[in-house]
């Protein structure tokens, strides 16, 4: 197939997605649970006459053909619940406003270093299995909120001690408080989580209602 | 460019109610170094403005297409750094294009004259050697600048129009076609 002259109209309305393959069935790995792929392939735009020493028409030129395909896989996976992984609000710190200031004090750990590794050695060996060329394997490392779907601070159980929201996402301490987005999670899955957050919404906002009606908020 | 060539090209803008550069037949020719504008910096000095012009034409020169002068360019990439970039990196920015306007002037290339008083395609030879030269402050520079340039060239009207093809409406609109000839499309899409 001569894909020199192949090219895409129209916008892709999804990427493609690799599910989990590792510790399925049984954990063989030196790491706990597993992570997905999300990716997809294009040809290099018009942006890449910048880096080529051109101006002029051959700047004209280059920008408008594009350039070759290439194709990126993206790993999604768990972080483990950790108790010391937290927020809290710190009171010696004040805002410009004298309000305490939120503080953030989380870190990947072992099992995540461990599964980055193997995300990134998987992903190179399965595009050099498909006849991809000049595979590049990479880890630009990892800071909190680069996973989009952070997840956490406010976590589910059933001890006060050890949680803040009940099994119905309702704050153990002040039962008129419902928190229904990502906080509620203890584990960040691999998975995306947004129709799992609307499925808890509509299930708290269920509880709660019937709740008021029996007089108990 | 040749100066008859570069007349015909402005005459073509100034039908097509883009504003016309007067000043680039002067950039053209090779005797004055003089520092006109034909624009009005908000921010910029002149001669940052003017080096910010130079570079921009050395790169984007009119052709079979009106260059980065004729779409606005130099304009368009100081509203956007005064606009966007925040106060330390605005600095940062001018500080560079000083930095580079020094050395333009200060080394003599090969053909003995500023790189202001070199006709283009030696302003054309001067950069891109600078490019293909190992990593330095100047190249690292001369990237921004030249990163500047053309993302302002190819997301304005002309550029991404004329020169790429327009594909605003399909990138939300209309079915996605994964695989169809390249001539189906005929140039790089815009977005």
């Amino acid at each position: 197939m001569d894909t020199k002259n192949n090219y895409y109209h129209g916008n892709r309305p999804n990427s493609g997605y690799l599910a989990r393959f590792r510790n399925l069935k049984s954990n063989d790995m030196d790491f706990l649970r597993g992570y997905g792929y999300q990716g997809g392939a294009s040809r290099s735009g018009w942006y890449r006459a910048a880096e080529e020493g051109l101006t002029g028409q051959d700047l004209i030129n280059t920008a408008s053909n594009p350039g070759g395909w290439n194709m990126n896989l993206l790993a999604f996976g768990e972080i483990l619940p950790y108790y010391e992984n937290k927020m809290y609000l710190d009171k010696d710190k004040l805002d410009k406003w004298g309000m305490p200031t939120v503080v953030f004090e989380t870190e990947i750990k072992e099992n995540e270093l461990k599964m980055r590794d193997d995300m990134k050695n998987s992903a190179a060996e399965m595009l050099d299995a498909c006849g991809f060329k000049d595979v590049k394997p990479y880890d630009n490392f990892y800071s909190m909120g680069n996973g989009i779907h952070e997840m956490g601070t406010a976590r589910m159980g059933k001890d006060p001690k050890s949680s803040v929201l009940n099994k119905w996402n309702q704050v153990h301490a002040a039962k008129n408080v419902f928190v229904t987005d990502g906080a509620c999670m203890t584990s960040a899955s691999c998975v995306n989580p947004s129709i799992t957050y609307m499925a808890i919404t509509a299930r708290a906002a269920n509880y709660a209602i019937n709740e008021l009606n029996k007089r108990n908020l | 460019m040749k100066r008859r060539k570069a007349l015909k090209n402005i005459s073509l803008y100034i039908s097509g109610t883009l504003v016309a550069p007067t000043s680039s037949i002067m950039l053209n020719s090779c005797s004055s170094p003089s520092k006109e504008l034909d624009w009005i910096p908000k921010n910029l000095n002149n001669d940052e403005a003017f080096l910010l012009t130079e570079i921009a034409n050395t790169i984007i020169p009119n052709s079979e297409y009106p260059g980065a002068i004729a779409v606005g360019v130099p304009n368009e990439i100081e509203s956007y750094v005064f606009n966007v970039y925040e106060v330390e990196n605005i600095s940062k920015f001018r500080d560079g294009i000083n930095k580079f306007d020094d050395f333009l002037n200060n080394n003599p290339s090969k053909f003995s004259k500023s790189f202001y008083e070199s006709n283009l395609s030696e302003k054309t030879e001067i950069l891109n050697s600078i490019q293909k030269n190992e990593d330095s402050l100047i190249r690292r520079i001369y990237m921004t600048l030249k990163s500047l340039v053309i993302t302002s060239y190819f997301r304005s009207e002309v550029g991404a129009t004329q020169v790429l093809k327009y594909n605003g409406p399909s990138i939300i609109l209309g079915k996605y076609r994964g695989c169809i000839p390249f001539e189906e499309v005929g140039k790089t899409w815009a977005i």
